[in-house]
């Protein structure tokens, strides 16, 4: 689970690929399927994000792990026109028009990490993290597998 | 060519997604949910036309297959229902917002009462003592202190005026409410730092008449406590300066 999986997002169908690559390492990391859901629509979002406005992209995912807690990163580029306002940009409602809270802030709401790096006619870049508590039998399991 | 009607496009895609699972069905389900929330169909009528659905694509299998194809049915009704979560956070942070700004607003009033009483002008000392330990309790409130201190020296020869006010930071609106997305964040990087903001009171004239300070051991003040405390500041030292000769 060390590897950083790659998706290129160059159409509407890459968020399939992107989807499921999102779950698939989630079921793995032990996320529960609400929440593997909640990432694979995070991912969805801000996928569908470089779509839209930028044409292409790429995401990079990963698993993270510490003493306590397992983590899945995601981190989204691109080579586009960048945001001018990020603050704007995370504003309910700011490129959908609606403010129902989709797009960037509503992928924000689903991770528990969320940032953006964004450069004018650069492009941006977005990393969003979901963690979960590794309990006390992953814990110990985890111990024995280093000590054997 | 007119799309379908939504009701027959959720049962289209929930009967390719129980007899075959992917992820290309499961994304059509997150579509059509982002659709049902941009539309303004409530979760009740999905739940209803998922059933309706379920049940039909069940009459058409194998009662062998019963079980998983309901299993699969719920992985299609929580990915329809995401676009529902992600709404139904944005208006709990929406609504935290509007309860803290009406309670800031209520505090902001209430000192503003206090501070423009005329007793202050009269250089009562007891009065001056009451309103500058008021102002340091709703500092360390409104902005969320561990603990504040203000202090207020009028002239040269007698004893300063100092408010204190201590207490572990009680989010209230976070009690009632949750804490928002930005806010936990914030809080989780700030989690054994300690972060302080001292604030000169000035008079018109330019004099320096106390100060206030604030101290959080467990966060980092946001932009917006930084904007209160400069508003409070302002509104303190506009009403102390009027027992300075």
């Amino acid at each position: 689970m060390d590897d950083q999986i790659h998706v290129r997002i160059g159409c509407d169908d890459d968020l399939v690929a992107a989807r499921a690559e999102a779950r698939t390492l989630a079921t793995a990391l032990g996320f529960s399927r609400t929440d593997a859901t909640l990432i694979a629509t995070a991912v969805s979002e801000i996928a569908r994000n470089i779509v839209v406005h930028v044409g292409e992209g790429e995401i990079r995912m990963e698993a993270l792990c510490n003493d306590t807690r397992y983590g899945l990163r995601v981190v989204a580029t691109d080579n586009g026109p960048g945001i001018r306002n990020t603050s704007t940009a995370l504003e309910d409602g700011y490129a959908s028009r609606g403010g129902l809270g989709l797009g960037l802030p509503g992928a924000r709401r689903l991770m528990d990490e969320f940032e953006i790096e964004t450069e004018v006619d650069r492009g941006t870049t977005v990393r969003m993290t979901k963690w979960r508590q590794r309990d006390e039998l992953e814990r110990l399991r985890d111990r024995d597998r280093r000590a054997s | 060519m007119t799309p379908l009607p939504f009701a027959r496009r959720y049962e289209d895609g929930l009967r390719t997604f129980v007899f075959d699972r992917n992820e290309r069905s499961l994304r059509t389900a997150y579509e059509l949910g982002r659709e049902a929330v941009q539309a303004d169909i409530n979760v009740l009528t999905i739940v209803a036309l998922h059933n309706a659905a379920l049940v039909r694509s069940l009459q058409a299998a194998d009662s062998s297959d019963v079980l998983s194809l309901v299993e699969a049915s719920g992985d299609f009704l929580l990915e329809s229902l995401a676009a529902f979560e992600m709404v139904q956070r944005g208006l709990t942070d929406a609504r935290r917002a509007a309860f803290r700004e009406r309670r800031i607003v209520r505090m902001l009033r209430q000192l503003s009462a206090v501070l423009s009483d005329v007793s202050l002008a009269a250089g009562d000392r007891d009065s001056l003592r009451e309103t500058v330990q008021l102002v340091a309790e709703h500092v360390r409130e409104l902005v969320r202190a561990d603990r504040a201190v203000v202090t207020f020296a009028t002239t040269a020869g007698r004893p300063e005026i100092t408010g204190v006010a201590e207490g572990e930071d009680v989010d209230t609106w976070s009690e009632v409410l949750g804490a928002g997305v930005e806010e936990m964040a914030a809080e989780q990087d700030a989690v054994q730092q300690i972060d302080t903001i001292r604030s000169e009171l000035v008079t018109s004239r330019g004099e320096k008449i106390g100060f206030v300070e604030v101290v959080a051991s467990k966060r980092i003040f946001s932009e917006d406590d930084r904007g209160l405390l400069t508003q409070i500041v302002q509104m303190t030292a506009g009403a102390l300066q009027r027992d300075v000769p």
